[in-house]
């Protein structure tokens, strides 16, 4: 008969855990307190001995996978046991029924059991909603719904070993007056985790078992062995060994919010639980009193903002150069192709991607300008992630456009308006505002003709778009002469660390914008217009 | 009565590789799991980046060739948690204890730990807490910066690997990585909590640490060697 291996119970208020590794394969022979699998939950990774002694029959629940407690993960048996007969009746709704009975014996906890991971519109707003920064917590991949095990019953009977008999088993786990409660209620034993000497079940266990599940679980009848899932077997023998688990990106690392806040309530150890954070001594008023103000505290967001602003203030050494750049033949181009351009991308074509575009080509052929400081080192940044900051009506945020030197014009102008549109929706995900490596910030939309922009650490430049508009130049004849002449023009202005980035080189930077800008081609609009 | 643990403090051998603390973790923890004592081992690390078992190297912002080249090494990890730094100025805590022979819960481990790096804080006047947001449980912040981390591994509920204070880490060294996946929020120490005091010895952090580890977890000090 085989053995089932269950997700065990590693504390009180914790009702589930996550499969990180099998260390068998099916097939393999495992001793008893061998470690079989590993699992981890919070912040701790921890290694499952074998129940018994046997062969790895079969694994129920694939690597990264997050289970309730007392979910069977496994089957251990004799080489070559077929996992047993499910006969094809209702009882036998299987593993989906069995975790969700078992779960519902472990008390209230799994029944508030797994939205898995928050929304990731839910980061704008629940996490630190953050500004002219990368921010939010990172949202980790929604982790697999628990026990999606098909449950097609395998039609071998098993041919009973000799090894350990199931008998035995719950021998070694019970005593007789818990076998036989377990007998009048048709309780599976094996199902019930026991705190008696080496994870016996005490009577205890199984009557707290039973209170908690208010009936005998739906999985009860005969053996409780029954649910012979079949199940993803691809997925366990495919997995990939050892370096699967970091090279992947980890399903669920975190509980479900609802299983950590019973653990917060129930935190053993602090009685004197500490402030949440020193609260600031109130200074002498700016004030006087009796004067008539409003006191309203900062948002998250606006007190995010402060912090980053000084935070680069204090850091980086802010120098703004400003030059002035002539729009005419990108205006004239704009106006010819913008209505067919959104007819056929779908997209407004505004200035912003020509500008984007023009520092994607001044940062590949500045690359310090790309860089960061790190300690006393400089690090150059393969990729252009552009941030671009957004205005909000309740704050700033700068959504970045990945590997930006990869994208066309269109691709540019494409990935900006929807970041641009997500941004002011509050749907961008965590990683959609993190990494960026330069940022571009687009003032002149409002009027501004040029600023001074506040770099966004831990980057060492930002780009200032000043407002395009109409303006009266001088220029040479060919015969010479000077005349005045009707010019779309505007400043573009950048603020660079002068700790890493000196004059001239900042100069160079913004050189290369303006002459993209006055002096580049535009193929792919040529086509269009 | 008291458990005893056997408190190894190797500040005074100066830093020590990760891999040779791994040594040592492994022989304490098999001492442990043939009914021996418990050790809590105290260090410094030399420059290394770990990658505990939820993290990818997505997670890494420069390349190993970068690292290696300024000498941190990259360790993958068995424990839980993400990347992590550890370096001079911090203090590494690493406690090599049965859980089988208390209370089985491996939460309450995570928050006796949190507690005595808590207490350690109050006692450089540094108000630090745990984290209401659950992404970041499992480590003690100063408002929205970190101020120590911890990953734990577990075999047979003995623990190995445990927690990391920085006392006067170079915190640029974060900026190399993102750290435990948090992509907001920074990372701090007690001396840039205190910028108004000279920075904290380890040797005294470390004092003030296990005497607050031996109450939380109520330990015994056994043989210092």
């Amino acid at each position: 008969m085989p053995t089932n291996v269950i997700m065990p119970q590693m504390g009180e208020s914790i009702a589930e855990g996550t499969v990180t590794k099998w260390l068998k394969k099916p097939g393999d022979a495992v001793k008893r307190d061998e470690p079989l699998f590993e699992i981890s939950t919070d912040k701790v990774d921890a290694e499952i001995p074998s129940p018994g002694a046997g062969t790895l029959l079969e694994i129920l629940v694939p690597e990264g996978q997050t289970v309730p407690i007392n979910t069977v993960v496994a089957r251990l048996g004799e080489a070559g046991e077929k996992t047993d007969i499910a006969p094809p009746s209702a009882a036998e709704d299987s593993s989906k029924k069995e975790s969700a009975s078992t779960a519902a014996g472990m008390a209230a906890q799994a029944a508030a059991a797994p939205p898995q991971a928050p929304p990731a519109k839910d980061s704008l707003k629940g996490g630190q909603p953050d500004a002219a920064a990368a921010s939010a917590p990172p949202v980790a991949p929604a982790a697999p719904a628990p026990s999606q095990q098909s449950s097609t019953p395998s039609s071998s009977s098993a041919p009973p070993g000799p090894g350990e008999s199931q008998e035995e088993l719950l021998r070694r786990r019970s005593s007789p007056v818990v076998r036989a409660i377990a007998e009048e209620k048709g309780v599976d034993i094996s199902q019930i985790p026991g705190t008696g000497i080496s994870g016996r079940v005490t009577k205890a266990d199984i009557e707290g078992f039973l209170a908690g599940a208010g009936a005998p679980p739906a999985a009860a009848p005969g053996t409780g062995r029954e649910n012979s899932s079949k199940v993803e077997r691809a997925a366990a023998p495919a997995a990939p060994p050892a370096a699967a688990a970091v090279a992947a990106p980890a399903p669920s690392e975190k509980p479900p919010v609802s299983s950590a806040a019973p653990a917060l309530a129930a935190r053993p150890v602090d009685a004197p639980v500490p402030p949440r954070a020193p609260a600031p001594s109130p200074t002498a008023l700016a004030f006087p009193s009796g004067s008539s103000v409003t006191v309203e505290p900062m948002s998250a967001m606006r007190r995010k903002i402060a912090q980053r602003m000084v935070e680069s203030k204090q850091t980086s050494a802010h120098v703004t150069t400003v030059f002035e750049v002539d729009y005419s033949s990108i205006a004239k181009l704009r106006n010819r192709v913008k209505a067919r351009f959104e007819q056929q991308y779908g997209t407004k074509l505004s200035y912003l991607p020509f500008l984007l575009r023009a520092a994607v080509a001044a940062l590949k052929a500045r690359p310090l300008v790309n860089a960061s400081i790190v300690g006393d080192d400089v690090v150059y940044h393969r990729e252009v992630n552009l941030g671009i900051a957004v205005a909000l009506d309740w704050g700033l945020i700068v959504p970045v456009i990945r590997r930006a030197d990869d994208l066309s014009l269109v691709g540019l102008a494409r990935a900006a308006n929807d970041l641009a549109a997500r941004a002011r929706a509050k749907k961008l995900v965590p990683d959609e505002v993190a990494g960026g490596t330069f940022t571009v910030t687009n003032h002149g939309l409002f009027g501004s003709l040029f600023a001074t922009p506040v770099i966004n650490q831990p980057q060492v430049a930002i780009m200032g778009v000043g407002a395009i508009e109409k303006r009266a130049k001088v220029v040479e004849m060919p015969d010479g002469s000077d005349s005045l002449a009707i010019k779309t023009m505007g400043y573009v202005a950048l603020t660079f660390d002068h700790r890493l980035i000196d004059g001239a080189e900042g100069d160079a930077f913004v050189n290369v914008v303006k002459a993209t800008l006055e002096k580049g081609t535009w193929s792919e609009l040529e086509s269009i217009g | 009565m008291p458990r005893t643990v056997d408190v190894v403090n190797l500040l005074p051998e100066g830093r020590v590789s990760w891999d040779a603390a791994f040594a040592l973790q492994m022989e304490a923890e098999a001492r442990v799991k043939a009914g021996g004592d418990e050790t809590l081992f105290l260090l410094e690390h030399e420059d290394v980046i770990t990658v505990g078992r939820n993290a990818g190297l997505g997670e890494l912002l420069v390349s190993e060739d970068f690292l290696l080249q300024r000498g941190v090494a990259l360790r993958l990890a068995d424990r839980g948690g993400k990347l992590t730094f550890h370096g001079p100025g911090q203090l590494v805590a690493y406690p090599v204890l049965d859980l089988a022979r208390g209370r089985r819960d491996v939460r309450r481990y995570v928050c006796d730990l949190e507690e005595t790096l808590i207490r350690t804080a109050r006692d450089f006047g540094v108000t630090a807490a745990r984290s209401p947001v659950p992404e970041r449980k499992a480590s003690v912040w100063v408002e929205n910066d970190k101020l120590a981390a911890i990953g734990v591994h577990l075999s047979r509920w003995v623990t190995t690997h445990g927690a990391a204070l920085n006392v006067s880490t170079d915190l640029a060294r974060f900026s190399l990585f993102i750290p435990c996946g948090i992509a907001d929020g920074g990372v701090t120490s007690l001396s840039r909590e205190t910028p108004n005091k000279p920075p904290p010895a380890l040797p005294e952090v470390a004092e003030c640490f296990v005497s607050h580890f031996l109450k939380v977890f109520d330990r015994e000090k056994g043989k210092t060697p």
